[in-house]
């Protein structure tokens, strides 16, 4: 039993919302699991370039057992890397995103979150700001285990608005059945771009009595779209008539702990079939470039476009609340100090400088590929946000061929 | 009993860690005595003096308000045909026990915070929401259906309360990311099909997502039904598909418990059954009409749907089905979907005593037919998610040259609906495909059925306030 002690049943790889300092983002008292020395990871010890992927719990066992005890399989399928960006892998999609990274130009995109109502017109409206500003807009998934509108018809409207969008999808509200049919729902709505996540706790949010479903984890979802796509397979073995086209997105935390496998857990996540990898939001650029160093020395950095979440921080005040309320997040001593140091009445104007720098320093690195702005961090507004891209010399967009044309030639 | 947990809570209060410290000592004496006498699952919320001390739990949905549809005719589970569904017990002992009357109560769904924590304590303080249990379903005096205000001014609520015969059918998604065929398909239905139900995930395996599905046909200006099951979702995201499907015009939803996962085609993932369809129906109705969430929280605009409920008919317990039925209008069903119906006689004994109890009044109720592709798929449904198809439709089937078989089939779907025209309390039909991918006879049922042409639309509310035709 004591492998599914983890809240999220995970037995054999850290979700992706561990605390930086080490604490389970569900009981913020308790250490990860995973985090410990002997911890669970010791069970399934990693060995460097070489990838594996657990097969998820089986539940079939027990349906008589309200306690709900799966059992573990303990078998594990080895995975080889992809090819490199370029010739030797197809396009996959229609994607604007899709182009804008095999062109090597720096994407921008922003995270919305839906509505937390039954009508999406003032969303779209509202999201319409944003046009200018953004080659793509992410469209949350309950982010914090909070109710908001289903992401998948969210994105669909954004869809219908002329927004290319990248939908995110997370494991917590929905079992491999339910979430195989989003992906071939979501293809079909128009949706090019799926980034696949943990998902918080539902005890983090606002239906804390929900059933935490956790069925699959990460990294399987992201194996569960590719062998979609690549192999018109669902992961029953059944063959689809018309296989998803979508871009795949992994979330990599390279601040939060055990950081010795995070690494390996990008790897992971690059040879299960993610094409693109989002990062937590990044204020300690030092600790980042030296995730991406060694993500260099791999030679994984050709593998994958890496983007990049920016937040911008209003107050000191806000800075030490986002360090407790958003798992993965850390944010350096030196902001601290710099916000500390300045009237309250400015700090606001301080906090778009430090993004604005950030994001500058951010397209120095030839491996970071895009940003992703994340204006709920701190209660952004999409104005401020069209503004921050200008301070930051990102307008205008780059227009692109069409995908009949890139396709062509 | 509440009492209890109004003394309870004020100390709760003060001292939490108090409480823990007492749960951490009581969980293994509670355990060890409620797992031997009842099987208790420590779902923390215990709910045995309502169920006549048979574990709810014990089901491998975790139903708490009743017996699904899946019964076999024997009374089996679903899941497994060997054992006996845990509700015969439980209706049989709850007569004997001091509280006959709380089998007819509808229970909150299970808080999954609470499980493998001590029900005594969780009653002593409060945490166990024992509280939000309604009373007996037939204390409640309900206005009827016809007297209720208009929920989603749609064209299926309207037809329904203009009194006409209303004919919808199933859509079934296709496992495929390319929409084009199943846009196609719902082409040929404009102007004949009342309204179109897009199913979930049917037989339990994945389709295209009915979601985006019902989305992409309200697009091209179709009416829907969209059918959400609670075997694949937990209430967060059950609430989030609500709003989004509302948002992108849906305006009625049909909530169905669902068959099990070990059933479809992939046994091996993890069953939701977050809430039972009970429990679901009430938290649509709670966002619409409170525009709050299951928890509380507040919803700007609300969900302005129809909500549905299914029934079904045939299968075992036959005596109760009637008061489950009851259970679901009184937590807020508009409309009801029987399963699929072949077997008259059954439909009629239980309309009637559905009329008994005055649900009839309360509730539209719309019956499912379809049309057997052969005598072989006869066989394979009797029995199956509580469907009954009688000898004599498999004789008859049978006794036809197998090119004709499917005429037969439709023959024969065409005589049971017009029978079913002639039951009272009957609102429509919702004509199903029982070859999902294969075989569309719903438009020739409609025909031979004399049910087409549709009447003219009745007015939308603005069109009767303004006047405008």
């Amino acid at each position: 039993m004591s492998t599914f002690k983890c809240p999220k049943h995970l037995y054999s790889r850290p979700c992706d919302e561990v605390h930086v300092d080490g604490t389970c983002s569900v009981e913020t008292s308790v250490p990860c699991l995973f985090v410990s020395p002997g911890s669970l990871l010791s069970n399934f010890p990693f060995e460097a370039n070489k990838y594996r992927i657990n097969s998820p719990l089986d539940w079939s066992g027990s349906p008589f057992d309200g306690r709900g005890r799966p059992t573990q399989s303990n078998s594990s399928t080895g995975l080889t890397l992809p090819p490199d960006f370029g010739p030797e892998r197809p396009v996959r999609t229609a994607s604007r995103l899709e182009r804008l990274l095999r062109d090597d130009k720096f994407s921008v995109t922003c995270e919305v979150v839906p509505p937390a109502t039954a009508d999406a017109t003032t969303f779209v409206q509202s999201v319409k700001t944003l046009s200018s500003c953004v080659d793509a807009v992410q469209i949350t998934d309950n982010p914090s285990a909070d109710l908001h509108m289903s992401g998948l018809l969210a994105a669909f409207f954004l869809e219908q608005a002329g927004f290319e969008t990248i939908l995110h999808m997370t494991c917590r509200d929905r079992n491999r059945a339910q979430l195989q049919a989003d992906v071939l729902g979501a293809s079909g709505a128009g949706i090019n771009n799926i980034l696949c996540l943990t998902g918080a706790h539902p005890t983090e949010g606002n239906q804390p009595e929900s059933k935490p479903m956790f069925d699959l984890d990460s990294v399987n979802l992201i194996n569960a779209i590719r062998q979609m796509r690549d192999d018109s397979k669902l992961l029953s073995g059944r063959t689809l008539d018309d296989p998803p086209h979508v871009l795949i997105g992994g979330l990599v935390s390279p601040l939060a702990p055990p950081r010795n496998y995070r690494l390996h857990d990008l790897g992971t996540k690059i040879a299960a079939g993610a094409d693109f990898v989002v990062t937590h939001v990044i204020f300690d650029i030092e600790s980042l470039d030296r995730f991406l160093e060694a993500m260099e020395s791999k030679g994984l950095q050709e593998k994958v476009s890496v983007m990049v979440s920016v937040g911008v921080i209003v107050s000191a005040k806000n800075a030490r609340d986002i360090h407790r309320r958003f798992p993965g997040v850390l944010i350096p001593e030196s902001i601290l100090e710099r916000l500390d140091g300045i009237a309250p009445g400015r700090q606001r104007q301080e906090g778009f400088q430090i993004a604005v720098e950030t994001i500058q320093r951010l397209r120095e690195n030839p491996i970071v590929s895009g940003i992703n702005i994340v204006p709920h961090l701190s209660s952004t507004t999409f104005d401020e946000i069209v503004e921050l891209c200008g301070q930051s010399n990102l307008l205008p967009r780059p227009i692109l061929e069409t995908p009949e044309e890139a396709i062509n030639g | 009993m509440s009492q209890i947990s109004t003394l309870g809570k004020p100390l709760h209060n003060k001292a939490p860690q108090a409480f823990d410290a007492l749960d951490n000592l009581i969980v293994p004496i509670e355990r060890m005595i409620k797992e031997s006498v009842f099987g208790c699952h420590m779902c923390g919320q215990c709910v045995l003096h309502s169920t006549g001390f048979t574990c709810p739990m014990e089901c491998p949905k975790g139903l708490r308000n009743g017996p699904c549809g899946g019964v076999g005719l024997d009374g089996s589970c679903e899941v497994n045909r060997n054992k006996k569904c845990v509700w015969f017990n439980a209706i049989q002992r709850s007569s004997q026990t001091f509280w006959p009357k709380q089998i007819y109560q509808r229970n909150p769904p299970v808080d999954w915070r609470l499980t493998g924590h001590s029900s005594w304590v969780n009653h002593v303080t409060g945490r166990d929401h024992h509280d939000r249990t309604d009373p007996d379903w037939r204390s409640f005096n309900l206005p009827d259906v016809l007297d209720q205000p208009k929920r989603s001014d749609g064209n299926f609520e309207r037809r329904l309360r203009s009194g006409q015969f209303v004919v919808t059918c199933e859509v079934n998604p296709r496992t495929t990311a390319d929409p084009a065929t199943l846009l196609d398909y719902v082409g040929t239905l404009e102007g004949k099909i009342d309204a179109l139900h897009i199913s979930d995930n049917a037989f339990s395996t994945t389709r295209m997502s009915n979601q985006a599905a019902a989305a992409l046909v309200e697009s091209i200006g179709l009416e829907t039904c969209l059918h959400i099951s609670c075997r694949d979702k937990n209430r967060l995201m059950l609430q989030a598909d609500v709003l989004g499907a509302s948002a992108a015009g849906v305006k009625n939803i049909f909530c169905l418990g669902g068959d099990h996962t070990t059933l479809g085609e992939y046994p091996e993932a993890k069953p939701a059954f977050d809430i039972d369809s009970v429990n679901f129906i009430r938290m649509v109705r709670k966002m619409r009409d409170k525009r709050m969430s299951s928890s509380g929280s507040s919803i700007e605009i609300q969900p302005r749907v129809f909500v549905g409920g299914a029934a079904a008919p045939t299968a075992p317990p036959l005596k109760f089905r009637p008061h489950r039925l009851g259970k679901k209008v009184i937590a807020g069903a508009d409309f009801i979907i029987t399963q699929v119906i072949f077997d008259l006689d059954m439909l009629r004994a239980y309309m009637h005593r559905v009329r008994d109890l005055g649900i009839d009044k309360k509730v539209f109720i719309l019956t499912v037919v379809a049309a057997i592709p052969g005598p072989k798929a006869a066989e394979y449904l009797n029995g199956h998610m509580g469907i009954v198809v009688p000898q004599h439709i498999i004789k008859r089937l049978s006794g036809v040259p197998k090119k004709k078989r499917r005429a037969e089939g439709v023959k024969i779907c065409v005589e049971i609906i017009n029978e079913i025209q002639e039951i009272p309390g009957i609102a429509g039909i919702d004509i199903m495909d029982i070859l999902t991918e294969k075989w569309f006879p719903t438009l020739k049922i409609a025909e031979e059925a004399g049910l087409l042409p549709r009447p003219p639309l009745p007015a939308t509310q603005d069109q009767e306030r303004f006047g405008v035709q």
